[in-house]
């Protein structure tokens, strides 16, 4: 204003231009203050922004690091997941190996065990051969024996024939009655020789069976009738009957040969009592004596071959019965005392042995012989 | 023939008393018939070892014709029993069986085997009875 006055006189246009610009600089001045209020807005709010970028910026950095660690502990599972794998395909293999091994042990116990079996065989063989040369010597020996006994047996007789043949060569003028007696002798010494020899041949050879079907008692009867019963001896019969298919001829040569030691037994004093009992598919026959019993220790040699406590006896009746017996498929068995024995016999014997036979059938008999093993 | 055999010797025999021990009726008539023939006189005859005994105390015969297997009694349970008391006893077992001499003992001095053959008999009387004979 100072200047105003100083230069009033001489510029008046002058101070009014200042007062323009004066008031355009107010103006500008306001539209600085305007701007910069603006500003200072645009400031405050680019600064919250930074504030909220840098906000989400952390945020995201902490995401990332979020992620970062989870990744790492992906990695870490993964990493043990990778090792857990391993060992298990380390397992699987060292699996593999075992299962391979067992394998091989496995075909090597089969192998061992078709050996074995194959030894099992052999040893089943030659147990079943040594057992048939054992019953092959068995039989020899009792051969032996039996020929020595035979041998011994014709010998008596065999002295008789000869002696008396010597006695007729010399006396050559004999009576006839004389000459009859020595006839007799040579008749009774051939008679007892062909009699040891039929005894020992029906020992050593089983003959066919011929089969009917028979009565029991009637073959019981029948065997009664080639006996001579003494006096003192009572033979009690069984009342009842079983009818039974047999080899009656073989069965009645049984039922004799016991009855007669059954009377013997009782030593021509007694009784000799039969039973008949009808057991299912089976028929048992007893004969019990009264005698004085057979000892103990002679019991379990009665059915052997050649035992007998007889002088005069083969020592094979009870061994022959034994065969005839065993050929029907049935069981003889003796207890004392009393003494009894007790044959067991099937009913109709072609049920459960015609395996082991060839059968012949004519008419109403059958023939049995027995097949070669 | 046996016949050859009792016909040369026979003189040698006479007055020799023998006893017949057999169970076989048959056997023992014959034979008994047979030494008779042959001029050997049987004294007696028995049926098994027992009675072979008994007899053989009665009569002390020259010699016993002794069969082994007989019922009860054998041939050797006479053998053993004769030579209890006699042990100079002369045996001649008659068997169908074989045994072994030395086995029975020096009472039997000879065994004859049936059937019989009476050459054989005669031969063994003549073994023990002739003073130059081989005794055994």
């Amino acid at each position: 204003m100072t200047l105003q006055s100083k230069e009033s006189g001489t510029n008046f246009s002058a101070r009014e231009m200042a007062y323009d610009e004066l008031k355009e600089l107010g103006i500008a001045e306001n539209e600085l203050i305007e701007k910069e209020k603006h500003l200072t807005m645009l400031t405050n709010e680019s600064f919250s922004k930074m504030k909220e970028v840098s906000k989400i910026n952390r945020d995201l950095q902490n995401r990332i690091k979020s992620l970062q660690e989870l990744s790492a502990s992906l990695n870490r599972k993964n990493e043990e997941l990778k090792m857990a794998n391993q060992e298990l395909e380390r397992k699987t293999i060292q699996n593999d190996h075992i299962s391979l091994e067992l394998q091989e042990k496995l075909e090597r116990v089969t192998q061992k065990e078709k050996e074995l079996s194959l030894q099992r065989d052999f040893l089943a063989r030659r147990l079943d051969e040594t057992t048939q040369d054992l019953v092959k010597a068995e039989k020899f020996a009792i051969i032996g024996e039996l020929s020595a006994r035979l041998a011994h047996d014709l010998r008596n007789p065999l002295s008789v024939i000869k002696n008396t043949m010597d006695i007729m060569s010399v006396k050559q003028n004999m009576k006839i009655e004389e000459r009859l007696q020595y006839v007799t002798r040579f008749k009774r010494a051939v008679q007892r020789m062909s009699h040891q020899i039929d005894d020992v041949l029906d020992f050593v050879k089983k003959t066919e069976m011929v089969l009917h079907v028979a009565s029991l008692r009637s073959i019981i009867e029948s065997a009664l009738g080639v006996i001579i019963v003494p006096t003192n001896v009572r033979i009690s019969l069984p009342q009842n009957d079983v009818i039974i298919t047999c080899d009656s001829r073989k069965l009645e040569a049984v039922f004799s040969n016991i009855i007669l030691n059954a009377i013997q037994a009782t030593n021509d004093n007694g009784e000799v009592k039969i039973r008949v009992s009808d057991i299912d598919s089976n028929v048992q026959i007893e004969f019990e004596d009264t005698g004085p019993g057979i000892p103990a220790d002679i019991v379990p040699k009665i059915f052997d071959p050649l035992f007998t406590t007889k002088q005069t006896g083969t020592g094979l009746g009870l061994s022959i019965c034994k065969n005839i017996v065993e050929q029907h498929g049935g069981t003889i068995t003796v207890k004392s005392p009393p003494t009894i024995f007790t044959i067991n016999l099937p009913k109709n014997m072609l049920q459960n042995k015609t395996n082991n036979y060839q059968t012949f059938v004519t008419g109403k008999t059958t023939y049995l012989r027995e097949s070669r093993q | 023939m046996s016949t050859d055999g009792q016909m040369s010797n026979n003189n040698g025999h006479v007055g020799v008393r023998a006893i017949v021990v057999d169970d076989d009726a048959d056997v023992r008539e014959i034979f008994i018939e047979l030494l008779q023939m042959n001029d050997i006189q049987v004294i007696a005859s028995g049926i098994n070892g027992k009675e072979a005994v008994e007899l053989y105390k009665i009569h002390h015969p020259d010699f016993v014709f002794l069969d082994y297997l007989m019922p009860e009694y054998d041939g050797l349970y006479a053998i053993e029993k004769i030579r209890e008391f006699d042990p100079h006893g002369k045996i001649i077992l008659v068997s169908g069986s074989h045994f072994e001499r030395n086995a029975l003992g020096e009472t039997v001095k000879a065994i004859i085997k049936k059937p019989i053959e009476m050459g054989d008999v005669i031969k063994a009387i003549n073994t023990i009875i002739l003073p130059n004979a081989n005794l055994k």
